[in-house]
């Protein structure tokens, strides 16, 4: 019999997302599990205290001690099972497996409700994974659940909201990721240098190009290089940026033009560290730069 | 060896930090002998009480004593257990303060030899932060020596921590032997690429710039997975093996991308030097 077709993969909807984590909100282990060894502490005492038959005062106390340590036991195998789920599923992110990572994650977050700390990195996973999928909308609203449901002042609160705030710029909410990164002007200053700070300003890029600012973006041509070496190769959607922002100032077009030249330039450092196919997957509007002008070749070399 | 304490940081001044516990393999030894001692000795105390009052020689209170002498037991493991995120913690904010508690835990007796080689563990993280690279490969050596069960988990970290400070403190021979047990041991996505970055180095440090550049295209996609500074510390490293093996537009190509990913200081260091990439 032939095997079904796989069906393709299509992305939950920002309402499917909104329920499942409303669904399934952080809880942390139940009470009486927690309490439960004091209380077969206490049991054991008010035992040795109460039986006066020796050798059935210590069956009842081996059955009690016995049964602490298979529960402990179980508690301690399901956390491991369940943190190399999610280890698992990090994995496939950062393999750009993005799909298979969306699926694990999401699987998963049933069984983490009893972790807070598990289930904070599954909400973080499913939203970094839906944004790296295309389905911007529902990355927002996975970002916004983990924004609220964070404590004040956690350390990856910046990170989280540079992201939302990338995706709302991909999603057209431009009013607010412009009102995002203006909040956070303040708050990245102590990052200077760090990845955090780069991709600040790589989501700043985004927004002069998507808001057609190509004059304000080419200002800070000269130091691009620099403030997007944090993040690896990934800086290389940045120099795609810079390309387009130059081959759409006034002129460009004319044979012979300076900023012409400066589009060609950057559109090859870009190609140079990352694929043409990675670069249109996330700036659709680039692909006339893609059409037009051959960059330097990612591969190496034979 | 000696370890002994290293302010580094502000807080050295305004909180005087507590005088290490000097390090040897030798103490090492002596202390789990010492626990193991005295733990087998409260054991059998244990056992003889429990005893005793099953054979009706003493009455219920033997219990409760043997009880009590048996959670006094788990509580000094307990005790240091819970200091062990702490520490990770404080590595790199505040390597005072997490000296002062390593030295806190390793006096305390007696412990169980998975909870005292996991405080060990700690102090290897903590010089290995410090870029004390000669202890850190003394303490990795000496814990995986003892060849408890325990470090099955911990074994990746030490033998990572092992091959990186032998290369950098030029012990060839010593990197070799970490790799090889790397090799034959179950590593996860992020320890499998840490390794990868150090069998480049060591390749390039012996002068095996060919194997280095074996399988260029696989090494590139898993190096542009690892974090930025070390991807453009082994595009330097390989742009270097390129050029040595006569290569020049695969050189030229590394430098390249090299010049994007590397500050201009960080990539005169790592063309001219054969070792110094931290992984």
């Amino acid at each position: 019999m032939p095997h079904p077709k796989p069906k393709p993969f299509a992305p939950p909807k920002p309402e499917q997302v909104r329920k499942y984590l409303r669904r399934h909100p952080p809880t942390g282990a139940p009470r009486w599990l927690s309490l439960m060894p004091m209380f077969s502490l206490g049991l054991l005492l008010v035992l040795l205290l109460m039986v006066q038959e020796t050798a059935l005062l210590l069956v009842m106390a081996w059955l009690i001690l016995g049964g602490l340590f298979a529960l402990l036991g179980w508690r301690v195998r399901q956390m491991q099972e369940l943190e190399a789920r999610v280890n698992h599923a990090s994995d496939l992110a950062v393999l750009n497996r993005f799909p298979e990572s969306l699926r694990l994650a999401w699987r998963t977050l049933p069984v983490a409700t009893r972790s807070p700390e598990m289930h904070g990195r599954l909400v973080a996973l499913i939203a970094h994974d839906l944004d790296q999928a295309g389905a911007c909308e529902s990355a927002i609203t996975a970002y916004t659940y983990l924004l609220d449901n964070m404590p004040p002042n956690h350390p990856s609160a910046v990170q989280v909201k540079i992201h939302r705030a990338m995706a709302q710029l991909t999603n057209d909410q431009l009013t607010d990721a412009d009102d995002a990164l203006r909040r956070l002007r303040g708050a990245i200053e102590p990052y200077k240098g760090s990845p955090l700070a780069a991709l600040y300003r790589l989501a700043n890029l985004i927004q002069q190009v998507r808001t057609l600012h190509f004059e304000d973006a080419v200002t800070h041509a000269p130091t691009l290089v620099d403030e997007l070496r944090p993040l690896g190769v990934s800086a290389g959607l940045g120099h795609a940026l810079m390309a387009w922002s130059y081959r759409n100032l006034p002129g460009a077009a004319e044979p012979g033009s300076p900023f012409r030249a400066e589009a060609d330039s950057w559109w090859g450092r870009a190609t140079l560290l990352l694929p043409v196919e990675t670069i249109l997957r996330r700036f659709k509007e680039l692909t006339p730069m893609a059409e037009t002008t051959t960059g330097d070749p990612t591969q190496a070399p034979a | 060896m000696t370890i002994g304490p290293t302010p580094t940081s502000a807080a050295a001044t305004a909180r005087p930090p507590k005088q290490a516990v000097p390090f040897t393999a030798r103490d090492v030894v002596r202390q789990l002998r010492w626990d193991a001692l005295l733990r087998n000795t409260a054991t059998t105390v244990v056992i003889l009480l429990l005893i005793a009052s099953m054979a009706d020689l003493l009455n219920s209170a033997a219990m409760v004593v043997a009880i009590a002498v048996w959670m006094g037991l788990s509580m000094v493991d307990a005790t240091v257990l819970r200091l062990v995120p702490r520490i990770g913690a404080l590595l790199e904010r505040d390597p005072v303060l997490a000296e002062s508690l390593i030295t806190d835990a390793l006096r305390r007796r007696p412990l169980q030899p998975t909870v005292r080689l996991t405080i060990y563990h700690r102090l290897a993280l903590l010089r290995h932060t410090q870029r004390r690279f000669a202890e850190t490969a003394a303490i990795c050596r000496v814990v995986l020596e003892q060849n408890a069960r325990w470090y099955r988990r911990f074994e990746p970290s030490l033998l990572l921590m092992l091959t990186d400070a032998s290369l950098e403190c030029h012990d060839l021979l010593g990197a070799y032997t970490g790799l090889a047990r790397l090799h034959v041991s179950k590593l996860g996505l992020v320890e499998s690429l840490q390794r990868l970055a150090l069998q480049v180095r060591y390749d390039i440090a012996c002068g095996h710039d060919a194997q280095a550049l074996d399988g260029v295209d696989r090494k590139i996609g898993l190096i542009e997975l690892m974090p930025p500074p070390t991807c453009g510390a082994l595009h330097a490293m390989l742009a270097g093996a390129a050029q040595r093996t006569g290569r020049p537009e695969l050189a030229d190509w590394f430098q390249r991308r090299a010049q994007l990913l590397c500050t201009p200081a960080e990539l005169d260091t790592y063309l001219s030097s054969r070792v110094h990439v931290t992984a």
